[in-house]
């Protein structure tokens, strides 16, 4: 087994399982995608919630492929024992490894029962670290649609607690419902992370048994 | 869909092709092993001195597709009558329509003899005029690598005048010739910025070869 990405990540309160159709069951995952409150949880995203289960599927069989491709890290997010919800995936993210920019981009959504948990900086703390400590990357960074608040405010903390900040505005950088939208970017370097954090509380396996996925 | 010619006041812009440039006497300017400036004209831009003849021609005729599909809008610029090299090549200027996000982005490589002449902003003005008032997008950005004071002096200049903005230092943001990742500093201006600062005059003027 030679993934470049760990098929688990384990941190104090979450782990982070690979969102591929071994370790993501295709009905399960189409329960919370396709459900009504995902209108809340796309209101900022280029997507909207699934319509049919087949779009499920493609969606774990990108994660598959850009999994195999070395193109991006995604995973299932799921609480740990002790957590309300423990066992259940709480929602999706990943690393998307630009490797000629030595950039991993952050990126997660997850179902609104999860919001103010603290999930968010718990997880981009761990996917920091794989950036950074594993994958050798030189910067991890992170958007969000301008008008989206409660992201914003999440970002905004974990990036400080991490060494970042904002760089800047990306202008009509991104298509919601068809009409063009602004974005807010945000980033930190390895160098600014080791002086800041560098130490993470986080643990990568190359290698999980797919019955024990929960 | 996009203008075959662009007037303006100093500078003529036609759609770069194998019919405006001839691909042996544009290696002249781009290659590695005939001009003694390109180096240093290539230090900040995405692309490499050429090395091969081939390497000009398939640029000539990637900017034929793009110009026919409506997909990236390149032009030789040419000093006009009364300017110091008037009728000469002297660059490379574009600007690369994402027609689903409404937006714009400039690019411009031009030869060091006709540096610091302010040919860049001219082109903006211009370009401006082309993205906002002819084809309807609703912002223009433009990018230059932070060590690149001139480029980045000129373009903050214009956004300026035309009532934009910088928005932020984009770590890694892009990959230079030599394939390392670099720092890009990006400015906008918006149709309704343009619109305030211009009253949506300019002076520039667009041609079509079908008569349009």
């Amino acid at each position: 087994m030679s993934d470049l990405y760990p098929a688990v990540v384990e941190t104090p309160r979450l782990r982070l399982v690979s969102r591929r159709p071994k370790h993501v069951g295709v009905h399960e995952a189409y329960g919370l995608c396709s459900a009504p409150e995902m209108d809340d949880v796309t209101r900022y995203m280029p997507w909207s919630r699934h319509e049919t289960p087949n779009v499920t599927k493609d969606f774990l069989d990108r994660g598959e492929s850009s999994w195999s491709d070395a193109e991006s890290a995604d995973y299932a997010i799921i609480p740990r024992e002790g957590e309300t919800g423990a066992g259940e995936i709480a929602g999706f993210g990943g690393l998307h490894t630009e490797w000629d920019r030595r950039v991993g981009e952050l990126g997660l959504w997850l179902r609104p029962r999860y919001w103010g948990r603290g999930y968010s900086g718990e997880r981009a703390a761990a996917l920091a670290a794989l950036a950074f400590d594993v994958l050798d990357l030189e910067v991890v960074s992170v958007s969000h649609v301008a008008a989206n608040g409660k992201s914003q405010r999440a970002i905004e903390k974990y990036m400080a607690a991490l060494g970042g900040g904002r760089d800047g505005r990306e202008r009509n950088s991104i298509v919601i419902d068809g009409e063009s939208a602004d974005e807010l970017r945000y980033s930190v370097s390895r160098r600014d992370w080791l002086a800041t954090s560098g130490d993470y509380d986080a643990e990568f396996r190359w290698e999980l048994d797919p019955d024990d996925v929960r | 869909m996009f203008p075959d010619e662009i007037v303006t006041p100093r500078l003529r812009l036609r759609a770069l092709s194998r019919a405006v440039v001839d691909p042996l006497d544009a290696y002249e300017q781009f290659a590695a092993s005939r001009s003694d400036t390109i180096e240093e004209e290539t230090e900040f831009v995405t692309w490499s001195p050429h090395e091969t003849p081939k390497e000009t021609l398939e640029f000539l005729e990637q900017a034929e597709e793009g110009h026919e599909s409506a997909e990236n809008a390149i032009y030789a610029v040419f000093p006009r009558e009364g300017e110091d090299g008037a009728g000469e090549f002297a660059g490379t200027a574009g600007f690369n329509p994402e027609w689903d996000k409404r937006r714009a982005v400039f690019g411009m490589w031009l030869r060091k003899e006709f540096w610091g002449r302010g040919y860049s902003g001219e082109r903006a003005a211009a370009f401006f005029a082309a993205v906002f008032d002819v084809l309807d997008l609703d912002v223009a950005l433009a990018y230059a690598m932070p060590e690149n004071e001139a480029s980045c002096r000129a373009i903050q200049k214009y956004t300026d005048r035309f009532g934009g903005q910088e928005d932020g230092l984009f770590p890694n943001e892009t990959v230079g010739g030599d394939g390392t990742p670099r720092d890009v500093r990006g400015w906008s201006v918006t149709r309704e910025q343009w619109e305030d600062a211009t009253g949506g005059d300019y002076d520039a003027e667009f041609r079509w070869e079908d008569g349009e």
